[in-house]
């Protein structure tokens, strides 16, 4: 048995360059990884959930912290079996380092074992080097996080020497040796072993059969032919059969084997893939992008992993055709094409419905470093090889020694920058501490309910793996079965914001209808989702040690005591269990081994007869005399008729300064100065806060100070100014006249509650050539008090608490609040129906609202329920009484894939509506219950066919209200109830100011309503409908609306100190 | 046969031989556990046993069990109680036994039912067990935990006395004692169901907090709460805090409600919803939600900038009351308007100085409104009595600029 020392004395003496790289790998990627790079990538932590999966129950393949429970057989076990192997000495992040830095070395060892087959040891040597710095390696490491890629793809290269062994001159050893890791990489990841056929395996093994090819057979006769006559094809095709029959079928023999392998180690994995298929709506990524377009993504997903070795293609490209190693050339070109995503249509085209649910990226990846071999060619080349002696003849050896230095430290610099990347581009939100978290968690039973995390990024991860709670939200998008969640292209509800109106429609029905899913308790690290939040019925319960808000919605059922978990059978497991691990295990037994000697007598024997039958047509070849025709021959008559630059030197100059010119083309692109360029720069400044940027582009003769502009912008605040980002701006109007100008302009803001539009109209002067914007005049009253004295009322229901170990009651051991329910009716509006009514709290206590609604047919079976969200008000007073409208949803976006701007998916009824049934329930709170707005100066006109109402909020509390939503209830004649709309007032109201609002409501026209059965429930008990009066206050209605009285009711949002 | 061979045979013997010693070892063992002597068997066919007829919980009770053929036997003996079984085990000899059953199975009050088995042999017995006394007066359970005043509502209080067991002991059953809000005592008779003894509490028409206890002849035990809460108002009104009210659109008129109260005169409780509804001489309205401190809500109402009537309304439950106001304007004439320039983009306006009557500048904030002919609109604020306002209309079309009940028109 060889020892460790003697191996690596053994690998000094004979690989030196590649013992120096694997060096310069630990120090490098290993330091970085202990310093803990990993924390700010992309998957890191999702693979460390599945490690502490793996770490909690080894031979469990139910998950149910994540989206109500999936199977971890829905993704190769290896790296994650493997950390949590090291985990249990280690701990989980420190074991996820460790085989992280092995994958990574693993990885070098394969490029430089690839790289011999190419040639000389040196060129390996460079390659390993450069696989050290590769800028692509760093990304998949440092900023995405990819674990089972990396590992994976380690171990495909080191089966390819055995690979090519096995095709040329077979040997048991070799084909157990690339079986053996061919296993692993399944293990590890089972796409790199299918991509890894096509891109890796195949080129290898049709450049080994061309090279068995090119070989005469040992026994081939000496006649040649020097053109293809009737008389010379037949011994022509037997002697190239000849040659050539053998490592086909040792092909044949390794794809087959390959495959058994493939289903075998995770044969789970394809039994889920079978039962379970993968049926979502595809998640927009950044790789699909066109990169012209969205330069990001193309900064990202193409010129970062291309950095390194992109000036080594040209020369990839010309080597590659003028050697035997084209099958390989080809695959790196077809593998950088696909990388290229969306910015061609091909790609598209070539991967048909897969463009759609593959990430692109990897493509990429696999290229740079497929062309590592070349790389590492060129860099030998470059050192001391033809191009260094070509180009010391050009321009002399000092400057090809600064070129070299300059090259070295480029390649430096490049990883440098992108192993920092996630520090110049912030990719995750700022470390959170899960401690206080768990410990919340783990406080009165908390876990007995789901939570959700908002603003977390994939730090989710990190805290699931610190608790057994259980969230209705999870980081593994594959394993999304809810509806909510597969119908809609989110990949996580903490995320929803950045994939617009589909994703927080996708939040709001989780939120909106909480008990469904057992969900009590929101984690909340963005203030972005709090106005979602208050107005769907949450309230803010407190801010932990670690900046973290609490948010609570009362009245949620805790999770049922045991669940079905939906466990494979037992053999399925103890093959989930055993066999990847043991897969790689196998692989790196293999990879250690070295070439084995070769064992091809017995196949001669056993292939005696046929050998002897085509040795018998070959040899009727007669002797001739002439040129040898070659099949190559059109393809080097064509490339002389379209030379191709001479050399790869004058390719790669080509290729660098049309990428410069390129680039500083896009750069320096000039400024549009119209006024409408204007407001929009204006606009987009102040998005991405850019205010010193945007006070520029004001009129100089108007503008205020920076100072005082800048105490402007601090001072706005409200749904739009504090809770939106700016999806979109569209001109609608631009009039100039002379020196002045107005543009209108279309305002798309994405709010967690909805998309909101504003139409504004932005006056501009023109001065010294230029437009400058505008401001409009600040409000110059001054608050009418002083001081304000405001008398509040605080409730706590603090239950039957008291200071014990036992499990300390819960709220509802308090009285529910009775309610009244009146006005109760089914509504359709537009064809869809919504159910609507008022409730009363007619208890003393103050109540916490939950009122769901469902519909049912003429056979009393249920169409559908859903939940009062947006329009209520969650939390009345003693004596108080909201108006409710349910509008009954579909699951978002379940048909069209994609939402409407209003974020709402009408529901499909099968069937008439033959009775609705309402549930309304309470239980006594103490949030909530503060009313520091008047709505006041109230007018309702006619615009057109539809009333609009317009008025003030004037906000008499001692604290900024932030947002505020109108409860807008019209009354037809007879003092019913018929619609309630919902209108937000964007902006915030300080305290003792007022601010305006102006809304349509629904025309009268578009609701029908329903006569249906009604049904009531109130906390549990059945109840009558009762019969109310218009409520005070209410607004008569103008003639001609349709409507007799609007009654007008705000719900705040008051900004929390966080 | 050479000296190996020998050798091998002897070796063969010597196994058999130590085999057939261990097997008789192994023999004369199993003989000799078997021969251990054994008891006389028992006849126990017509086995008794005997507890007496009543006992009272926590009690010793003796058990006899007797087989008739005499000797000596294992038996077993569970003991069932209302809540859960207990075994024992003894052995009888010459035919008897005598033992107490266990200390737990005494406890339960009700029958007590005693099994003993022989082999196929079983024999029963039956003790009723009588609870104790009641150990400590009970804690009244009391739901709903509020009512409303009046009478017509009731919550119900239940008593499960127990004695120190926790048996139930519905005899002698206790009275229900209530203390309601204005001091006055009543007795209530408890109902006995199925070891549960209840009673309705009616309400008072006086709110507050009423305490409820068990009463026995030992005395009254620990006291629960049954809040009687008001019923809906019925009574309010208000006042404001100033006789002089100027309708300048940005000072405040503080309303301060009556004590609002029900049909008892009972006072609402703390948060209790109010609704505060005014109505401008231009038809303008205001809603306003309120809570009640100490049965009373105070509102601020902000001035209209109108003059005249000021309709304010306030509305608590069923309780309702409306007042009209008047109000002074405070714009004592029509300030100028001057043009300060014009386009076809847009007008804007200098108005004033607007000025009050006693020839101050009106407050800063005083609201100065524009209209255009083509329904343009557009609204500005007084600073020192001046206000510049922008509109996006062309002035041929014609202005109306409204400020504290003036209207001044604008023309090219």
């Amino acid at each position: 048995m060889i020892s460790l020392r003697s191996a690596i004395r053994r690998l000094a003496r004979d690989h030196r360059t590649l013992l120096s790289a694997l060096v310069s790998a630990m120090a490098f990627h290993g330091t970085l990884l202990a310093a803990g790079t990993f924390r700010r990538t992309y998957d890191a932590y999702v693979h460390i959930f599945f490690a502490d999966h793996y770490a909690r129950g080894w031979f469990a393949t139910w998950e149910p912290r994540w989206y109500t429970g999936f199977s971890v057989t829905s993704y190769p076990p290896g790296t994650h079996q493997l950390v949590a192997l090291g985990s249990r000495v280690l701990g989980l992040e420190a074991a996820f380092v460790l085989v992280q830095l092995a994958g990574i070395l693993t990885l070098v060892v394969g490029v430089y074992r690839f790289t011999l087959l190419f040639g000389s040891r040196r060129a390996a040597g460079y390659a390993a080097f450069l696989a050290v710095l590769s800028t692509s390696i760093a990304e998949a490491v440092h900023v995405f996080g990819q674990l089972p890629t990396v590992c994976a793809l380690g171990l495909l290269l080191n089966s390819l020497p055995f690979v090519r062994r096995w095709t040329l001159d077979g040997g048991r050893r070799s084909l157990a040796a690339a079986l053996s890791m061919l296993a692993g990489t399944t293990a590890m990841h089972h796409v790199t072993t299918l991509f890894g056929a096509v891109f890796f395996i195949g080129p290898v093994v049709v450049w080994s059969l061309l090279d068995r090819l090119r070989q005469p057979h040992p026994k081939e006769g000496p006649g040649r032919a020097a053109r293809v006559t009737r008389a010379t094809i037949v011994p022509l095709v037997a002697r190239r059969i000849r040659r050539v029959y053998r490592s086909v079928g040792r092909v044949a023999v390794l794809g087959m084997a390959s495959v058994v392998v493939l289903l075998l180690v995770v044969w789970p994995y394809w039994v889920w893939s079978t039962t379970d298929p993968i049926a979502q709506v595809p998640i927009p990524h950044g790789s699909r992008e066109s990169f012209l377009e969205d330069l990001n993504a193309g900064l990202v997903f193409w010129l970062i992993p291309w950095a390194s070795v992109l000036p080594a293609l040209p020369y990839a490209v010309v080597r590659g055709l003028r050697s035997h190693t084209w099958p390989v050339l080809v695959s790196i070109l077809a593998l950088a094409f696909l990388g290229t995503g969306g910015t061609t249509p091909l790609p598209r085209m070539l991967l048909g419905e897969a463009f759609e649910i593959l990430t692109l990226d990897r493509f990429t990846f696999w290229a740079t470093i497929l062309i590592l071999p070349f790389a590492g060619a060129m860099a030998a080349d470059l050192v001391d090889g033809p191009l260094a002696k070509r180009l010391v003849d050009a321009v002399g050896r000092s400057t090809l020694h600064v070129l070299q230095a300059a090259g070295v430290l480029a390649l430096v610099g490049g990883a440098a920058f992108t192993v920092n990347l996630t520090q110049f581009r912030k990719m995750q939100p700022a470390p959170i501490a899960p401690a206080p978290i768990v410990s919340f968690l783990e406080k009165d039973q908390h876990w007995r309910w789901r939570y959700l995390t908002l603003g977390f990024g994939d730090q989710m991860a990190w805290l699931s793996t610190q608790t057994s709670a259980q969230s209705v939200d999870g980081n593994y998008h594959s394993a999304r079965r809810l509806p909510e969640l597969t119908s809609t292209p989110v990949e996580r509800l903490e995320g929803a914001k950045f994939r617009g109106v589909p994703g927080l429609g996708s939040l709001q029905q989780f939120l909106g209808m909480p008990e469904r899913y057992h969900l009590k308790y929101v984690f909340s690290n963005d203030q972005f989702y709090d106005p979602l939040l208050q107005f769907s019925g949450w309230r803010m319960l407190q801010t932990l040690e670690n900046g973290v808000v609490v948010w609570e919605r009362e009245d949620v059922p805790p999770l049922p005591g045991a669940t079905v978990e939906p466990e494979p059978p037992t053999v399925y497991r103890v093959m989930w269990g055993i066999l990847p691990l043991a897969a790689i295990l196998a692989a790196a037994l293999g990879a250690v081994s070295s070439f084995g000697p070769k064992s091809g007598g017995l196949e001669v024997e056993r292939w005696a007869r046929l050998d002897g039958a085509l040795g018998r047509l070959a040899d009727r070849m007669p002797a001739e005399t002439g040129p040898t025709r070659s099949w190559k021959d059109p393809i080097r008559l064509l490339s002389r008729r379209f030379a191709l630059p001479g050399s790869a030197i004058k390719m790669t100059l080509v290729t660098t300064v049309v990428g410069s010119v390129t680039g500083l083309v896009v750069m320096t692109l000039p400024a549009a100065h119209s006024p409408a360029a204007v407001v929009v720069a204006y606009y987009d400044d102040v998005d991405f806060k850019r205010f010193e940027q945007a006070w520029t582009r004001l009129d100089e003769e108007s503008r205020p100070s920076l100072d005082e502009y800048l105490l402007q912008l601090s001072v706005e605040d409200g749904l739009v100014d504090s809770y939106a980002s700016l999806d979109s701006i569209g001109i609608v109007d631009e009039r100039i006249a002379g020196t002045r100008a107005q543009v209108t302009v279309d305002l798309v803001y994405v709010t967690a509650l909805a998309e909101f539009r504003v139409e504004e109209r932005v006056d501009l002067i023109r001065g010294d050539g230029t437009w400058g914007v505008v401001l409009p005049p600040v409000d110059p009253t001054e608050p009418v008090e002083r001081l304000a004295r405001r008398a509040e009322i605080e409730f706590v229901p603090q239950g039957r608490r008291s200071v014990t170990t036992a499990n300390t009651e819960y709220d509802d051991v308090l009285d529910r609040p009775e309610l009244e329910v009146s006005h109760l009716r089914l509504v359709l509006r537009d064809g869809r129906p919504a159910l609507l009514g008022m409730v009363e709290n007619i208890d003393v206590d103050p109540a916490s609202l939950t009122v769901t609604g469902a519909l049912l047919d003429e056979r009393a079976e249920l169409m559908a329920t859903y939940n009062a969200t947006h329009v209520v008000e969650h939390s009345l007073l003693p004596g108080e009484s909201t108006p409710f409208l349910i509008e009954f949803e579909g699951v978002a976006g379940r048909d069209t894939g994609d939402f409407q701007a209003a974020a709402f998916t009408p529901i499909d009824l099968a069937g008439e509506v033959a009775a609705a049934h309402l549930y309304a329930a309470s239980v006594v709170t103490g949030r909530g219950l503060s009313r520091p707005v008047t709505v006041q100066r109230l007018t309702v006109t006619m615009s057109g066919s539809a009333p609009v109402l317009d008025g003030e909020l004037l906000n008499l509390g001692p604290k900024d209200v932030t947002v505020t939503a109108l409860l807008v209830s019209l009354y037809d004649a007879s003092g019913t109830l018929v619609w309630v709309d919902w209108v937000i007032v964007p902006e915030a109201a300080k305290p003792g100011r007022s601010v305006s609002f102006h809304s349509a409501l629904t025309e009268s026209g578009r609701l029908v309503t329903h006569d249906v059965d009604f049904g009531l429930n109130v906390n549990g008990l059945s109840a009558p409908v009762r019969q109310a009066a218009v409520p005070a206050g209410a607004v008569p209605a103008p003639a001609g609306s349709g409507y007799r009285w609007i009654a007008v009711q705000p719900v705040v949002f008051e900004r929390a100190t966080r | 046969m050479d000296r190996r061979a020998a050798g091998g045979v002897r070796k063969g013997n010597k196994v058999r031989r130590l085999l057939t010693v261990s097997t008789a070892a192994a023999l004369l063992l199993a003989l000799g556990l078997r021969l251990d002597p054994s008891p006389t068997p028992v006849q126990a066919f017509g086995l008794t046993v005997e507890t007496p007829a009543r006992s009272r919980a926590g009690e010793s009770l003796t058990v006899a069990v007797r087989a008739p053929g005499g000797g000596d036997a294992e038996f077993g003996a569970t003991f069932r109680t209302a809540y859960r079984a207990y075994e024992v085990s003894g052995r009888l000899s010459n035919g008897a036994a005598s033992f107490l059953a266990p200390a737990q199975a005494t406890r339960a009050a009700g029958v007590l039912d005693v099994v003993v088995r022989i082999g196929p042999f079983a024999a029963t017995s039956s003790t009723v067990v009588a609870a104790r006394a009641v150990s400590t007066i009970p804690v009244p359970f009391v739901g709903a935990r509020s009512i409303v005043a009046g009478e017509s509502d009731r919550s119900m209080a239940v008593v499960i006395p127990s004695d120190r067991f926790g048996n139930p002991v519905t005899s002698p059953a206790p009275g229900l004692q209530v203390r309601y809000p204005r001091g006055e005592v009543q007795t209530f008779e408890l109902t006995n169901a199925s070891s549960l003894l209840w009673a309705w509490i009616p309400s008072s028409t006086t709110a507050g907090r009423a305490l409820v206890t068990v009463a026995s002849s030992a005395g009254a035990g620990p006291e629960r709460d049954l809040l009687i809460v008001p019923s809906d108002p019925t009574h309010v009104s208000f006042t404001a805090d100033t006789p002089v009210r100027r309708a300048d659109g940005v000072s405040f008129l503080e309303l301060t409600t009556s004590a609002i109260a029900d049909n008892f005169g009972n006072t609402v409780l703390d948060g209790t919803a109010v609704t505060v509804t005014t109505i401008s001489g231009t038809g303008h309205r205001s809603v306003q939600r309120v809570m009640t401190f100490g049965g009373v809500a105070r509102a601020l109402v902000e001035m209209p900038d109108s003059a005249g009537p000021f309709t304010v309304e306030v509305t608590a439950g069923e309780a309702h009351f409306s007042q009209v106001l008047g109000l002074e304007g405070i714009v004592a004439e029509a300030p100028p308007v001057s043009v300060d320039w014009a386009g076809p983009l847009g007008v804007s306006l200098v108005v004033g100085p607007v000025v009050s009557e006693q020839g101050m500048p009106v407050p800063d904030g005083t609201v100065v409104t524009v209209e255009s002919g083509d329904g343009a609109m557009a609204r500005g604020w007084t600073l020192d009595g001046t206000a510049q306002i922008e509109i996006s209309a062309e002035l041929h079309s014609g202005l109306l600029v409204s400020v504290g009940g003036f209207v001044i028109e604008v023309r090219s």
